[in-house]
């Protein structure tokens, strides 16, 4: 039932809903029925026990009838028994009521009708016999009577009490049936009832699990063969047996499957297709990409290239063979084939090379440039030959495609197939693609080796160059002329090929030369040159020394002049053959020789000779450099002795000189007192006259003594340790009487607490008696006031000496010469107030050796003051090394008539120190700056006249600095000369600029500027040098505005173009240009003496990028190392751009204002 | 009164120092040379000894030494004179041994200060 009940149902030719529709109408009618037969069956039972009741109710009317018929039987017979008329009377009518009784039986035994039937005829005989009874008795016939009465009328009622009692037990009898039968319908219908609930039930099972069978069957079918189409299977169709809506989907689903399966099957035809493309591409792309690798991996060979691209070709564009032609212009001749049958390849080279002709189809496409495809060659009437040809080698269709390099045929490849089937629009691409790989790998070829010709000429001149250079550091790093020559001759060797090579120098007053040094020489050999010298003129060297001119000897076997000299004997049985010998020459003077020994016979090329001469060269200057050197070391050796015995001639003088002074100073001191003790007081003056001059002449040879020993480097200090307020005492006594002399006071005021200190006890007491003194002697009538104080900074403790007198001071100038030797500018100082100019030097010398330094303050005037500034406790400077300049502070140079001040921005302390002397000079006051930081807030405090700035400075760079400036209005007109010295090579630079303009450009500044540079006769020509032709075109309308004649340039030569067409009045400059920059530009300029006095207004970026910063010091570095300026020449130019700027007639003022010159003051 | 050797070559030096001394109320004895003053500093036992550098025979370094090497003359205060305070002279006198150091030309107001202050030293303890 399982399969066959959905399928029965399946099968049914009506929709599912139909189908669910007839189950459910089924089971409302089998509902229907079994209700009916129910109630039929309830209407049966009712109908039974109504049939039992009534006959209950017949069976008690039968009892009763029964009862009253016995009855009345029983009392008819008694009466009759008895007659009497009364009582035949009661009979005779209870007789009559009788009669109703049986008709009410009748009535109720309807269905004993025969019965009833016959008890009525048994009671109506009954009656007859009673009534015949009755008329007898009546008639008196009693006995008669009762005689009838009991024969007849007792049986007659007897028969009808039995029929009677038949009746009862009649109806007794049926309601046992009825109620048996009542009992067994009962039983009947339950079952009737429980069948039809069983029956609905499993029919609702069946239908409902028929239909749904016959639904989900066909679902999990569907769902099965989905899976499978969904993993690829259409080959399935679903066999469903409904004929309803899943029938219809079945059917639906199969023409789909069936659809699904064509669709695929097409679609796993066009993948195949492309994927076959695709392959084919990547076959290309492969083959290409193999092809472009031999390409870059063997740019030397490119065979295997052109082996690769025919067979590529042939094999990707399906051809039979392939070839592959190059064209040199004229011929063209076959490079590479593939699949060529051996007769096909002799015909073939047979062929070719050949002249490019249009007889063949290579030739056609070489000389027409394009692509030759005949799909079938029999079908050209006009190649008669080529079809000749293809029928010979069995082809049918070609192809040719020239390899065109910029448009020139170099080579074409050529692809036949055996069948006429035309090349495909992408075969011929391809092929095409195979001829550019082919170009660019000829190319690459030739490039290869143009680049290899270089590289290896390059190598060459490298490795000469490289030689050359060793041997030129040999030559200057090492006077050992034996390793210089050493050197020289390796690397000749080397680089000429050779295999040995030997040095000679040449002995002029012998005339011989002799072996200096060798390069893989054998030992033999060597012992043959020392014991055998070459004489002048003979000899491959001494040729080449007397013709002043290489000579080679090509082979040394073919050489029979010289055959039996020793040296020629060695050299042959060494195997050497041939030998090159270079005259090392200076101004035609013969200094040495060079030679160099080959294995193998033959010339030696001009290449070598060259170069061996470049060798020459350098033995030339090793050897004179050798000789200057062994000259200078004669000399300084010579020198030496010089300065020993100087030093020991002053030694000596001093010693000399000391001991008659000793005797007049001693004497002299001693004759003072002992004239005072004999009372001789007019011999003391004349007595001290001879003292003093005698102690004078002590303290100038004392001075000159230290000063050499200075100079010498010789002095040493001796530290100790001293307390402080003594030496003062002590040194303050001692001067004393020199402070009485010019009636001078002295003011000693030492801060509490000064306590020790350590140094040089006798060079600071020196110092300061040599300053004191000084001020005595400079001032008349006044105060002369030392102060001492400690000083604590963040390096330690220091002592401050400060001398200040109120005598004549000094000019800044005369300042700034002050401590130095033997400057006696006005020698009427020297003969006023005496003194060697000496002692300032030397004092500063030791307190410079001591770590400490001397300054000064002073103006014309109004007196001077001295520091001295040691530190607390002296340390012991290294041997031979003087301790470096202390650090200045701002030196400000009080100037009386308020000179022009400059401030002069540099980190640098010497080049402060420089510029302070060399200010100072000039008459300026000077402030010094050491970074851009100070510098700008000096600039702004101090308003000064000039600033000079250093371009090359750690943190804030002179640029930042001069954008800083330009940028503050209040600053921005102050003139700064930007400026860099280095101190290393003594060598400076300045930016010679006018002014600053900076980027972007205010207007209202440049008009500023512009102003002071008015036009004197417009229209006036300006120089615009500016790459940024933008602001160019702005820069000109401005100037031309302002009646400027405008003449353009947008980088540094062509600005020097300009100016030499037309010298204009003004030159406007921005410094980062391409080609030539402004330094550049600049440098350039300076070199015209005629354009020199041209300002220059510089144009710099407002924000520079650190590439900028980078690139402009980068250009100031460059012009530094060049070597730009000497220092004085530095000065000089400084010393104009200052003039500039200041003018001329302040200059004038403040160099008039030199009075007195006081500056010597030893 | 405390006795002074005076060793010096120069005789006018000798002559003007010794004078100067003996004013000052100082016996003086006088030696030419090295050899001679630590002959004399050994036989003459004085109290202090003033000596010459460079001094003919045996020089002022080498008789310094010899001075302070010697039990008899250890004790006896050396004031050592130089023509000029040459590189490391000091150093190399009291090297020697010398107690003290001068130079000449004699600052003599100086020199009596040093001398006063070694016999001081002498006789203290």
């Amino acid at each position: 039932m399982r399969q066959w009940l959905p399928l029965l149902f399946a099968r049914v030719p009506a929709t599912v809903h139909t189908k669910l529709l007839a189950a459910f109408l089924a089971m409302v009618v089998l509902l229907i029925f079994l209700g009916a037969v129910g109630l039929r069956e309830l209407r049966e039972s009712s109908r039974r026990t109504e049939d039992v009741v009534n006959l209950q109710k017949k069976i008690t009317a039968y009892r009763q009838l029964q009862h009253d018929t016995t009855a009345q039987l029983y009392s008819v017979a008694s009466a009759l028994l008895v007659p009497n008329e009364q009582t035949l009377e009661a009979t005779l009518r209870q007789l009559k009521s009788f009669t109703t009784y049986v008709d009410s039986l009748q009535f109720i035994a309807d269905d004993q009708a025969a019965l009833a039937q016959q008890i009525r005829k048994d009671y109506e005989q009954f009656i007859q016999v009673v009534v015949q009874v009755v008329e007898l008795i009546r008639g008196g016939k009693i006995a008669q009577g009762q005689e009838l009465h009991l024969t007849q009328a007792s049986t007659q009622a007897e028969r009808l009490a039995q029929s009677m009692n038949q009746l009862v037990i009649k109806a007794e009898i049926d309601m046992a049936l009825r109620l048996e039968e009542k009992k067994e319908a009962f039983a009947t219908s339950r079952w009737i009832v429980i069948g039809f609930a069983v029956g609905s039930i499993g029919l609702a099972m069946v239908l409902g699990y028929a239909i749904s069978w016959s639904l989900i069957g066909p679902v999990k079918q569907m769902n099965t063969r989905l899976r499978q189409i969904a993993s690829g299977d259409f080959s399935q169709r679903l066999a469903v047996p409904n004929r309803d809506e899943l029938g219809a989907l079945a059917d639906q689903f199969n023409t789909m499957a069936e659809q699904l399966q064509d669709s695929y099957a097409n679609l796993e035809q066009k993948v195949e297709e492309r994927t076959k493309e695709l392959s084919e591409t990547l076959e290309q792309q492969t083959a290409i990409s193999e092809i472009m690798r031999r390409v870059g991996s063997s740019p030397t060979d490119v065979q295997p290239v052109f082996d690769a691209i025919v067979k590529s070709a042939a094999r990707l564009c399906d051809g039979l063979f392939g070839q592959l032609y190059r064209f040199d212009g004229e011929i063209i001749s076959l490079i590479a084939h593939y699949n060529l049958s051996p007769e096909g390849l002799e015909a073939l080279q047979r062929t070719f090379p050949a002249r490019a002709s249009r007889v063949t189809w290579v030739g056609r496409a070489i000389l027409d440039r394009t692509v030759i495809h005949v799909p079938d060659v029999t079908s050209d009437p006009e190649h008669q030959f080529a079809s000749e040809r293809a029928r010979a080698l069995g082809y049918r269709c070609v192809l040719a495609v020239p390899m065109l390099r910029e448009g020139i045929p170099i080579g074409a490849i050529r692809i036949s197939r055996g069948e006429p089937k035309p090349f495909s629009a992408s075969q011929i691409e391809l092929v095409k693609t195979f001829a550019d790989q082919a170009v660019i790998a000829i190319e690459n070829l030739r490039l290869f080796q143009e680049l290899q010709a270089q590289t290896q000429e390059l190598t060459r001149t490298v490795e000469e160059m490289k030689a050359l250079g060793e041997v030129s550091q040999a030559v200057s790093s090492t006077l050992d002329l034996e390793t210089v020559l050493t050197s020289i001759v390796s690397h000749a060797v080397q680089l000429s090929g050779t295999d040995a090579g030997a040095i000679y120098e040449y002995d002029e007053t012998t005339e011989q030369f002799h072996l200096r040094a060798s390069h893989r020489i054998e030992e033999e050999l060597v012992k043959g040159l020392r014991d055998n010298p070459i004489h002048f003129g003979t000899g491959t060297v001494g040729r080449a020394a007397a013709t002043r001119a290489p000579v080679q000897v090509t082979d040394l076997l073919q050489e029979p002049e010289y055959s039996g000299s020793v040296v020629r004997l060695i050299l042959r049985r060494l195997g050497y053959r041939s030998l090159l010998a270079i005259p090392f020459l200076r101004e035609d003077r013969v200094m040495g020789g060079l030679s160099v020994y080959r294995r193998e016979a033959g010339s030696f090329s001009s290449e070598v000779v060259n170069l061996l001469q470049t060798f020459a060269t350098q033995s030339v200057l090793a050897i004179q450099n050798a000789r200057l050197f062994r000259e200078i070391a004669d000399k300084s050796r010579q020198l030496e002795g010089a300065s020993r015995h100087k030093s020991e001639f002053l030694a000596n003088m001093s010693h000399e000189l000391r001991t008659p002074l000793n005797a007049i100073i001693g004497y002299s001191e001693m004759l003072e007192e002992e004239a005072g003790d004999l009372g001789q007081e007019a011999f003391v003056p004349d007595l001290q006259k001879i003292h003093g001059a005698g102690k004078h002449l002590l303290s100038l040879i004392n001075n000159i003594l230290d000063l050499s020993k200075i100079e010498a480097g010789k002095m040493d200090l001796y530290l100790e340790n001293f307390e402080i307020v003594p030496m003062i005492q002590e040194v303050v006594a001692t001067v004393k009487p020199l402070i009485e002399k010019n009636a001078n006071t002295i003011q000693v005021n030492c801060a509490d607490g000064l306590g020790a200190m350590r140094a040089d006890l006798t060079k600071v007491r020196q110092t300061l008696f040599n300053l004191l003194s000084n001020a005595c002697k400079f001032t008349q009538r006044g105060i002369i006031a030392l102060r001492v104080a400690r000083e604590s900074v963040d390096d330690g403790h220091w002592i401050n000496f400060r001398i200040s007198d109120a005598g004549i001071g000094m000019s800044p100038e005369q300042a700034s010469k002050l401590f130095q030797a033997f400057t006696q500018a006005d020698t009427s100082t020297t003969r006023k107030y005496g003194g060697t100019g000496l002692g300032l030097a030397i004092s500063q010398n030791f307190c410079h050796m001591m770590g400490g330094e001397i300054t000064v303050q002073s103006a014309l005037g109004q007196g001077s003051t001295f520091t001295v500034r040691l530190p607390a406790e002296v340390v012991e400077p290294k041997v031979g090394q003087l301790p470096p300049l202390e650090e200045p502070t701002p030196i400000a140079l009080q100037s009386s008539e308020g000179a022009p001040t400059v401030l002069v921005i540099d980190d640098d302390p010497t080049v402060r120190d420089l510029m302070h002397r060399f200010l100072s000079k000039e008459g300026l006051q000077m402030i010094a700056a050491t970074s851009g930081e100070e510098g700008i807030r000096l600039a702004r405090e101090l308003h000064p006249a000039v600033i000079t700035l250093d371009v090359l400075m750690p943190g804030m760079d002179g640029w930042a600095v001069l954008t800083a400036l330009k940028a503050d209005p209040v600053l921005s007109n102050i003139p700064v000369i930007m400026l860099t010295i280095t101190d290393e090579k003594q060598m400076g630079y300045a930016l010679g600029a006018a002014d600053y303009l900076t980027k972007p450009i205010e207007w209202e500044r440049l008009a500023a500027v512009l102003q002071r540079y008015e036009c004197p006769r417009p229209p006036c020509p300006v120089l615009i040098v500016e790459d940024d032709a933008s602001l160019r075109e702005l820069l000109r309308r401005r100037l031309q505005k302002e009646q400027w004649t405008v003449i353009e340039a947008e980088n540094g030569r062509s600005g020097l173009e300009r100016m030499a067409q037309r010298q204009p009045e003004l030159i406007l400059l921005d410094l980062m240009m391409p080609e030539m920059d402004g330094f550049q530009f600049l440098e350039e300029v300076r070199k015209h003496e005629a354009w020199r006095s041209i300002p220059v207004i510089v144009i710099t970026a407002k924000t520079l990028t650190a590439e900028d910063r980078q690139r402009l010091n980068g250009s100031v570095e460059k012009i530094l190392q060049k070597g730009a300026y000497s220092r004085e020449e530095l000065i000089r130019e400084v010393r104009g751009l200052v003039a500039a700027f200041i003018g001329t007639r302040q200059m004038a003022r403040v160099e008039v204002s030199d009075g007195e010159d006081p500056a010597d003051r030893g | 009164m405390a006795k002074i050797l005076l060793i010096e070559d120069n005789e006018m030096n000798r002559d003007m120092l010794s004078r100067r001394l003996e004013r000052r109320g100082y016996q003086v004895s006088i030696a030419v040379d090295g050899e001679q003053g630590v002959g004399f500093a050994q036989s003459e036992a004085p109290d202090l000894i003033l000596m010459d550098m460079s001094l003919p025979v045996l020089n002022g370094w080498e008789a310094a030494r010899q001075l302070k090497a010697a039990s008899e003359t250890r004790a006896i205060p050396i004031i050592a004179l130089t023509a000029h305070a040459m590189l490391g002279d000091r150093e190399k006198a009291i090297e020697a041994g010398c107690d003290d150091f001068d130079t000449k030309p004699i600052d003599l107001p100086r020199l009596l200060d040093k001398i006063e202050a070694l016999l001081a030293r002498k006789t203290a303890p």
